[in-house]
């Protein structure tokens, strides 16, 4: 179980309001609602491999850990980090603009 | 293209449909397609040329991946899966990773302001525990054709309309200089017609045809339902016309003005094939195409350019 804190404004706030269900019901529909919606869920969910997993019921030891999934990156930025000697301007040339 | 010390040159163009590849006398692409492989799958396939290991996982990348391929795409896909891409690119182009390695690569606009997740993604490239870590040299999609483009292109507006499967980049270079306050970039690629055509088809057929499927009947022109063959040429030409309508509303709507007072506008990109036999384009003074391959202008020129 997670606890979450949440700030709505604007029409999200006034909709809120109305919510006649229990509100946390609310954000657990939503946010299903949100990872099943193939255009929204890339803009709110960085790992959409883990989120397909679990939106299929796969169960937790198939489901890869997200430090895991994410390590590709964060691995690559931290090689970077131990890297001193490479200039990042050095190595990147931007030719546009 | 291995010897020496000499920095090897690689120039690759990541498209969301093919990524296209430029290094010496090589050119050639392959599917923009990354399968995970399964642990089992993964234990008697570890020789395979096209398996990789990557981040602890393995995957197969490229032409063999297209059957069982991750499903999403957009920016996402390209930041998390451009470094595997990349290796296969360097992998097949021969080069040799223990030696420095320039690679030239280009962005589309429309995620310009997100370049340096793209970059950071692929300064240090760890695949198969090779490290890679290549001198970056990022292009504007679109930008490739400009160079490539042999034609007189150093005075006035110069338009490019570059029409990839996922993005449709329009640039704009006054006396070869960038404009980036004139160009903009759409998802309204050439994607449009395939998803198009995935419509027709089910209400036709009753058929969900994936976009992989879609592809293959839009280039064969037929469908094959319970063994009977149904022949689609109408309904993809009809599609090509509504996309080419669709682009050229498009450019009238945005830059119109423009377009009367730019001495060239020349159309490119993969996309580029469904637009070269509109009559309206052809009869335009100022319109041109790039050299065909057209999906190939781009790597032409970020190598050349």
């Amino acid at each position: 179980m997670a606890r979450v804190q949440v700030t709505v404004t604007g029409k999200a706030e006034k909709l809120w309001e109305l919510v006649s269900l229990s509100k946390s019901k609310a954000i657990e529909q939503a946010i299903i609602t949100l990872a099943q919606d193939k255009k929204l869920a890339p803009i709110f969910f960085d790992d959409m491999e883990t989120v397909e997993a679990v939106l299929n019921g796969k169960d937790d030891n198939s489901i890869p850990k997200k430090p895991k999934e994410t390590a590709p990156v964060k691995a690559q930025t931290n090689t970077q980090k131990q890297s001193p000697k490479k200039d990042n301007n050095e190595q990147v040339e931007t030719a546009w603009g | 293209m291995a010897g020496d010390n000499k920095v090897q040159k690689i120039a690759i163009d990541i498209g969301y449909g093919d990524t296209k590849v430029m290094a010496g006398d090589k050119i050639f692409k392959f599917a923009s397609a990354i399968e995970k492989k399964k642990e089992a799958q993964a234990d008697y396939q570890d020789n395979s040329d096209d398996v990789y290991e990557f981040g602890g996982k393995k995957y197969t990348v490229g032409d063999k991946a297209l059957t069982n391929a991750v499903s999403t795409r957009g920016f996402n896909f390209l930041v998390k899966y451009s470094p595997l891409i990349i290796f296969h690119a360097i992998k097949m182009a021969g080069l040799d990773t223990s030696k420095p390695i320039q690679l030239i690569t280009g962005l589309s606009i429309v995620n310009w302001q997100e370049r340096e997740q793209f970059t950071n993604a692929i300064k240090t490239i760890n695949v198969n525990n090779e490290v890679i870590e290549p001198k970056i040299k990022l292009m504007a999609q679109g930008q490739g054709i400009y160079l490539d483009y042999n034609g007189e292109k150093t005075e006035g507006d110069v338009c490019i309309v570059d029409i990839g499967y996922n993005t449709f980049d329009f640039l704009v270079f006054t006396d070869g200089k960038p404009r980036q306050d004139l160009s903009y970039a759409t998802k309204k690629g050439a994607n449009e017609i395939i998803t198009e055509l995935q419509t027709k088809i089910k209400k036709r057929f009753q058929f969900d045809a994936s976009e992989q499927v879609a592809k293959k009947i839009f280039i064969n022109k037929s469908i094959e339902i319970y063994g009977e063959n149904t022949d689609l040429t109408d309904e993809i030409e009809d599609a090509k016309k509504d996309y080419a309508e669709f682009v050229i509303d498009e450019l009238r709507s945005q830059r119109g003005d423009l377009l009367k007072v730019a001495k060239k506008v020349i159309f490119s990109g993969g996309g580029a094939y469904f637009l070269d036999d509109v009559e309206i384009l052809k009869k335009t003074p100022n319109v041109t195409f790039s050299s065909k391959p057209y999906e190939f202008a781009n790597v032409r020129g970020y190598y050349n350019g």
